[in-house]
């Protein structure tokens, strides 16, 4: 079973990206920048959109992660990587995307509900890293036909994966940003604002190399840079995937010399 | 577009998401080639399909502050919007010209099309700022403000007349007016005639009576030009009292009209479709003459103050279906509170700590009310000349006083007059009487922060404010003084003086 991998170093942002199909003012280039509301739109005449990465020299990868589509349970996802010669080197297969993410916001689903728990995650995990990939072709398809399917962000790259699961008492949250006002005859009304999400982990007793490699995520990525982070990158159920992911900025991390070269780490992070 | 109605239950709904849309026209992008290019702003992510791009940077500071004025100044709107400019990703906003730019902002839920939205401000653009390195503000201001310029710059050289070596300005009179000083246009050289003397740029309605130093003389009119000539050299001040600018018109709205469609730079004339003095009934007649330079906000505020009444633009119209339009000027009648009320303010609505007494306004228990203005006050003409008319003071006066209210305020009964431009007596009497009404009791302005339900309430809305404080416990009438709007929560703060 898969420990949490995190996507660190995001490939996609060097690569030439392409998309099947485009709704005008909504280009492929805003899956290249970091706000979640800047999407790429692809064309309502099909449900279907495919996104061609490519780059002129050779990638390692092995994760791919869609942080903020409009993708609802029955939307199916797939991920193929080629070498320079066009040979295909791994094929996830079309699976699973996700599940609903905010059923309450589900009828007009778009990238507008995006900050208010509207987006849904989806990741493909590869578990061979490979070396030599020059194109990835992601393929989604949206449950309902005649869609639109809104995306944020393209993240791919070559996964960290920790030894050692994070242990029990993973916490996920929600930070609701709505304003409560209260009336003189005590009704209340709610002035609905933005939410993000909210993970805090940890990590006991990983080893001397894994160490090495948090720490230097901690410096190089730190509070600045976005991680993608699937506690469960294998699970079958793509809800508890989706849960259990988050991309975001890590918080106040911290290393802790446990044992003899053993160590233990407390991660918190907070979604984009 | 949703009705006012659907927005107000809209924003009772649980669980909806307000957004506010920001439209600006016509920003000047680049110098060379000038390039102009509308600019979208929004305070929520709005991906819509009308190709519209909103840049969802409004991060606060998005209110609007609208009030009238008890001394009948003019008080313009103002507010601002506050764009996010994180690591300076918008410093290339401060290249760009902004100033004096339409702007319309519209609110809606972020699942609606833009079509559904309601408009909830139509204003201009004062400018843009900097005000610390993350945020860039947006100045803005009603539509008042393209009032704030002179009313005509023509003078004397544009002419044909043998004066046309001066730089004196052209006057213009407007309704009707006493003992004004027309301009001397002409010597009489290049007509071959007597002087010529101008009231009127323009046509006018005519001359009532033509002094020489107090004296009716005979002239020769000439009403298409606003202008007469003498039959004799003059042996004094020459004056006139003249009904002046046509198609003819002696009410505070008519003269308004008249000023904000016709005068100032021609970009920023106002429309019919930009006026709204539908519900202003009062009818006094007035008069003014403009012969120095006169700003069109300044003369306007004069007339309205007249009649206790203030010049405003509110930030959208209220139509009688019950849709929204754009901005149009407004007059204002400040007097006690009657009629049926538009809106009812509860304690269901207020935001509780908001409720506040945030003026007293003074009783005034003596009132003097000048009228029929003497433009020309001359106090060495000959006695019995002219024995029906006092030359020699600026004002006829209107006069209250009640001893009893003194005597209560401990009042020494000592006031300056109210200056107004009316020139009936009937009618100053009228006005004094309103204003008796008004302030010979105690008035108040209570100030509460509403729920966003009430945020098409609009300055001088009558409306019914109960509460458990202030002695509201009976529901008592009052007129919206001040409104000030956040759009962002939707809340309104408003002032309803009582």
């Amino acid at each position: 079973m898969a420990n949490l991998r995190v996507l660190y170093n995001n490939l996609a942002d060097s690569a030439t990206i392409t998309a099947s199909s485009t709704v005008l003012g909504y280009a492929i280039a805003n899956v290249q920048n970091i706000k979640k509301t800047s999407v790429h739109r692809s064309a309502a005449t099909t449900n279907t959109v495919t996104y061609t990465l490519n780059w002129t020299s050779d990638q390692k990868i092995n994760g791919v992660a869609l942080p903020a589509t409009n993708l609802i349970n029955g939307s199916t996802i797939r991920v193929t990587l080629y070498n320079s010669a066009g040979t295909l080197l791994a094929d996830s297969n079309t699976v699973a995307a996700c599940k609903d993410k905010n059923p309450e916001l589900s009828v007009a689903y778009t990238s507008n509900v995006f900050p208010y728990s509207g987006a849904t995650k989806t990741s493909i995990w590869f578990d061979t890293l490979y070396s030599t990939v020059r194109r990835v072709d992601i393929t989604l398809t949206h449950a309902n036909s005649l869609t639109s399917i809104d995306c944020s962000r393209i993240v791919c790259g070559n996964y960290w994966e920790s030894t050692r699961q994070a242990s029990n008492g993973i916490t996920v949250g929600v930070v609701d940003n709505s304003i409560i006002t209260n009336t003189r005859s005590g009704d209340s009304y709610v002035d609905r604002r933005p939410t993000i999400e909210t993970m805090q982990f940890q990590l006991q007793y990983i080893n001397d190399k894994d160490r090495k490699t948090l720490l230097e995520i901690m410096k190089t990525v730190g509070s600045s840079g976005l991680v993608y982070l699937c506690i469960f990158p294998d699970n079958t159920n793509p809800e508890i995937t989706q849960s259990y992911s988050i991309y975001g900025r890590s918080q106040s991390n911290s290393l802790e010399y446990a044992l003899y070269s053993l160590y233990n780490s407390s991660l918190n992070i907070n979604s984009w | 577009m949703k009705t006012v109605t659907e927005i107000i239950s809209w924003l009772n709904t649980p669980g909806h998401v307000k957004c506010t849309l920001i439209d600006i026209k016509d920003v000047v992008t680049k110098l060379t080639p000038k390039t102009e290019e509308d600019v979208y702003f929004s305070s929520a992510v709005y991906n819509n399909n009308d190709n519209l791009s909103y840049i969802p940077i409004i991060n606060g500071g998005l209110n609007f502050s609208e009030s009238l004025s008890i001394d009948g100044n003019i008080s313009s709107g103002f507010g601002s919007l506050e764009l996010t400019n994180a690591g300076g990703a918008y410093d290339y906003f401060l290249d760009y010209i902004w100033k004096r730019r339409p702007v319309k902002i519209y609110l809606g839920d972020i699942t609606w099309p833009k079509s559904d939205f309601v408009m909830i401000f139509d204003g201009l653009i004062e400018d843009l700022a900097s005000t610390n390195e993350s945020t860039l503000v947006i100045s803005l201001f009603d539509k008042l403000q393209r009032l704030n310029d002179n009313i005509s710059e023509t003078n004397l050289s544009t002419t044909e007349y043998s004066q046309n070596t001066e730089q004196t300005l052209l006057p213009l009179l407007f309704g009707e007016c006493f003992n004004v000083q027309p301009l001397l246009v002409d010597n009489g050289s290049s007509l071959d005639g007597g002087q010529v003397y101008m009231y009127h740029n323009g046509p006018a309605k005519g001359i009532i009576e033509v002094r020489d130093n107090g004296n009716p003389i005979e002239v020769d009119e000439d009403i298409t030009t606003g202008t007469f000539t003498l039959q004799t050299g003059p042996r004094g001040t020459i004056t006139c009292s003249a009904q002046g600018s046509t198609p003819y018109n002696n009410t505070v709205a008519g003269i308004i009209t008249t000023l904000v469609k016709n005068y100032g730079v021609e970009i920023n004339r106002f429309t019919d479709a930009e006026i709204n003095f539908a519900e202003f009934t009062n009818n006094s007649k007035v008069g003014i003459y403009c012969k120095d330079r006169t700003n069109i906000l300044d003369a306007c505020s004069q007339l309205a103050r007249s009649v206790n009444s203030g010049l405003v633009c509110p930030s959208i119209t209220l139509e009688a279906n019950g849709t929204v339009s754009a901005s149009k000027l407004k007059l204002v009648e400040l007097k006690e509170p009657s009629g049926t009320a538009k809106y009812t303010f509860t304690d269901a609505s207020m935001v509780e700590g908001s409720l506040s007494v945030t003026q007293t306004f003074p009783i005034r228990t003596v009132l003097k009310l000048s009228y029929c203005k003497n433009y020309t006050v001359q106090t060495s003409i000959v006695a019995g000349l002219n024995p029906t008319i006092n030359f020699s003071q600026e004002y006829l006066f209107a006069d209250f006083s009640d001893e009893t209210l003194q005597e209560l305020y401990k009042d020494n009964g000592t006031v300056e007059p109210d200056e107004t431009l009316l020139i009936v007596e009937s009618e100053a009497q009228t006005e004094l009487t309103k204003r008796k009404n008004l302030w010979s009791k105690p008035r108040f302005l209570i100030t509460a922060t509403y729920l966003p339900e009430h945020i098409f309430v609009q300055l001088g809305d009558i409306v019914s404010i109960q509460s458990t404080r202030f002695n509201l416990s009976v529901a008592k009438k009052g007129i919206v003084f001040s409104l000030n709007r956040d759009w962002l929560s939707g809340m309104i703060e408003i002032g309803v003086l009582v």
